[in-house]
């Protein structure tokens, strides 16, 4: 009950405050000569925003660059020790290339199966059209963490002349196969955890590219028929073009995505068997180490690498939003 | 116009409260807590931190605070955190440390002491009973020379579980040889038959897969090379690709590598998580006859399943002596309140263990030699307790000492690499002894 009170309290005294600060700030601009008021008027709305966005997203930002100079306890500095360190170190470097095959493969796969699903879904009376379309979203609906486990016992082994409780071993033994450890063997298993990805993901791609397809104008459709070309044609030649902006800005939100991937990784495998990722080495070194400095240092070449892609999809999104 | 403007303003101060709900909402359950810390009626207060989690567990160590209490009129704050690394490592580093905390690894201990951020037991007035206390428990906590935490709860690691009502003519065997011997004769009379064994092993445990191999290769280092190079090996003072710890690795392989031994070969050993690892032993005609495991795994059992029975506990065996290997919780304090090193004292009294190892929660082994063994509520944990009080050497778990980037790390996925075959055991030693930091 205590709880409950504080909680409302907590709410009004948020909500009252918040509303309160932008109304004394109003009212004290708007006592200001006009010219000023003018002048004024927006960097005291924007004011409070942008001061939000430094301490919570700008200042750690920093921090981190500083601590990416510093040792374990953040207490001394060591030049550029931890750099070096992310440069030589071996399991660094398996990570970063299990990372550049789940950016090569992740994003594509689910473009293309979710470009598949929505282009061939408009081409179904409507009723089917919503049945396929919210089968292939639903798993966006639930958590990596909860993915995982699903896919665990998908993926599940046991010994040879037991049961097998795994859904693909289970398959695979009736045909009359020796059950395969999925996750443990290197050469299948960054696919078995990359196709959870896209399995989550490819209804996102699906809905987007679903909208971007349903706006590109009939007449175009129309005038490449009567000239004769085939559904493929069109396709290729008519609608892909037509929709490329928003297939950019969801190939690099995905890929922004998977760069960041590190549940699905520590749940299946814990980096085990070459799947490690350096989102997951970044929980390694700061929680399982406390090594604060090589930590910061991962976390700085994650957001470097992460910046190219963030500016190609920004730049993408307004210039979509200015033909609109 | 003005009508537009007004409008807008309204439309804005919607949005401004709608974000202020958020930001509330997100805050609102961060500052609770405070207000029912009550403090001791006429007694003094001393706080306790501890990662000691499940329920039943929780309300053995209760009934040890309750008898505490009632016996010395002071207030025990009990605080259980499930995250009690890293809540410790801030409340100590942040000048707000618990007066007494238990440490599920001594190798933390050791840090935060090396930081000066712990008391000695000299200078906070801790008197043990040294001479009824399990050997170990207090050198366990004891870094150069001064001792900054005892052990007050104990779990047996070195357990051989056995398929006890289909062990028919075999017997259970008394030295580590005899394990081996044993081990070949039922894969030679299994031979040929799909999904048996003499074994179960499964080291699956998700983020942390590997420690059960570890918890193995210590064993055998006592076995093999005795509590010296057990010390030693432990501060890297021989490594792991001497040829004492190679043994070791190498009398595991024999086991674990040979798909006639262990059910599912090592892909099973890397596949079955380590609390399903024994079921196929309660299987009709069971799946393997051996498993080696912690006094806690018969949580695991199935629920209609006895010892005696259905299954079978005996110690782990040695060629030489009885050496265990065990793991545990070790108090330590944190503060100059007077009161601390009273309840540490009381907790390692024959009062306070029996008030807390009696529970049928507890599931763990009282650090006390002159603990009756009627006290434990299952035979099991009093058979154990038979084993510890038998023992020529003790010593805590090597991985749980030595430094997390090594014993929670490298040891474990060095060994889970060499398993799935992706290196070789001399490339897997020389790793995990790279591994090791070099301050």
């Amino acid at each position: 009950m205590g709880q409950i009170l504080t909680a409302v309290a907590a709410i009004g005294i948020g909500v009252g405050g918040v509303i309160l600060l932008f109304w004394a700030l109003n009212a004290a601009v708007e006592r200001l000569p006009e010219v000023w008021e003018h002048r004024l008027k927006p960097y005291v709305f924007v004011g409070p925003a942008v001061a939000v966005v430094g301490l919570f997203l700008v200042f750690p930002a920093l921090d981190t660059l500083r601590r990416s100079f510093q040792g374990p306890n953040s207490t001394t500095w060591v030049g550029l020790d931890n750099y070096e360190y992310l440069l030589t170190n071996s399991q660094i470097h398996s990570a970063v290339w299990n990372n550049v095959m789940w950016i090569a493969i992740v994003p594509v796969a689910s473009v293309a199966i979710g470009l598949a699903v929505a282009s061939l879904a408009d081409k179904v009376e409507p009723r089917w059209e919503n049945t396929a379309k919210s089968l292939i979203f639903l798993p966006m609906a639930i958590s990596f963490v909860g993915a995982s486990v699903i896919w665990g016992f998908v993926y599940a082994w046991r010994a040879p002349g037991t049961d097998q409780i795994g859904v693909l071993n289970a398959v695979w033994t009736a045909f009359g196969g020796q059950p395969i450890a999925w996750l443990q063997n290197t050469a299948l298993n960054d696919f078995a955890l990359m196709f959870i990805m896209i399995w989550l993901q490819a209804g996102f791609a699906m809905v987007l590219l679903s909208a971007a397809i349903k706006n590109v104008p009939e007449e175009t459709l129309e005038a490449a028929r009567i000239d004769g070309a085939s559904e493929l044609q069109i396709f290729w030649r008519v609608v892909v073009p037509q929709i490329m902006s928003t297939i950019v800005v969801v190939l690099t939100t995905i890929l922004i995505l998977v760069l960041k991937v590190f549940d699905i990784v520590y749940v299946m495998t814990g980096g085990n068997f070459n799947t490690d990722v350096i989102a997951n080495r970044f929980i390694t070194e700061m929680f399982s180490f406390q090594q604060f400095g090589r930590a910061a240092v991962i976390v700085v070449f994650l957001i470097l690498v992460t910046v190219p892609f963030m500016y190609i999809n920004i730049r993408r999104f307004r210039e979509q939003e200015a033909t609109r | 116009m003005r009508t537009r403007t007004e409008r807008k303003w309204w439309r804005l101060m919607a949005l401004v409260a709608a974000i202020g709900l958020l930001a509330a909402a997100c805050g609102g359950d961060g500052d609770d807590g405070d207000g029912d810390g009550q403090a001791g009626e006429g007694g003094q207060t001393v706080s306790l931190l501890h990662g000691i989690s499940g329920e039943n567990e929780q309300a053995a160590l209760q009934q040890a605070v309750d008898a505490y209490e009632e016996a010395s009129g002071n207030t025990v704050e009990v605080e259980a955190s499930p995250d009690f690394e890293t809540i410790v490592v801030t409340r100590v580093t942040g000048g707000n440390p618990p007066d007494v905390a238990l440490y599920p690894q001594p190798g933390l201990l050791r840090n935060i002491a090396n930081q000066d951020a712990a008391v000695g037991f000299d200078s906070a007035g801790v008197e043990l009973d040294t001479d009824n206390l399990v050997p170990g428990m207090v050198e366990t906590g004891t870094f150069d020379g001064t001792t900054y935490g005892v052990v007050v709860k104990l779990g047996m690691k070195s357990l051989l579980w056995y398929a006890a009502d289909d062990f028919g003519d075999y017997d259970v065997p008394d030295s580590w040889t005899g394990l081996v011997d044993l081990t070949d004769t039922i894969a030679s009379d299994l031979e040929g038959e799909q999904g048996r064994a003499p074994w179960c092993i499964g080291i699956e445990s998700g983020g942390a897969t590997g420690w059960v191999a570890t918890d193995w290769i210590e064993d055998l280092v006592l076995r093999l090379h005795g509590p010296d190079v057990y010390d030693q090996w432990v501060n890297h003072e021989i490594m792991f690709n001497s040829p004492e710890i190679t043994e070791a690795f190498e009398a595991l392989e024999t086991i674990w590598f040979n798909e006639n031994y262990v059910l599912g070969g090592t892909t099973g050993i890397l596949q079955t998580p380590f609390g399903d690892a024994a079921a196929p032993m309660f299987d009709d005609p069971p799946g393997c006859f051996l498993h080696r495991q912690a006094g806690f795994i018969t949580g695991s059992f199935p629920e209609d399943s006895e010892l005696g029975t259905e299954y079978g506990m005996a110690y782990f065996p040695s060629d030489e002596g009885q050496p265990v290997l065990f793991a545990g919780d070790l108090a330590a304090i944190h503060s100059d309140n007077p009161v601390a090193a009273d309840f540490v004292e009381f907790l390692t009294s024959t009062e306070g263990q029996e008030a807390w190892m009696s529970h049928d929660g507890a599931g763990s082994l009282a650090v006390r030699s002159d603990f009756d063994s009627g006290n434990y509520p299952t035979e099991a944990l009093a058979q154990q307790g038979e084993i510890l009080s038998n023992a020529t050497v003790a010593r805590f778990d090597a991985s749980d000492l030595m430094p997390s980037e090594v014993g929670a790390e490298a040891f474990w996925t060095e060994i889970v690499a060499w398993l799935s075959g992706q290196q070789e055991l001399e490339a897997t030693l020389s790793n995990i002894d790279e591994a090791w930091p070099s301050e």
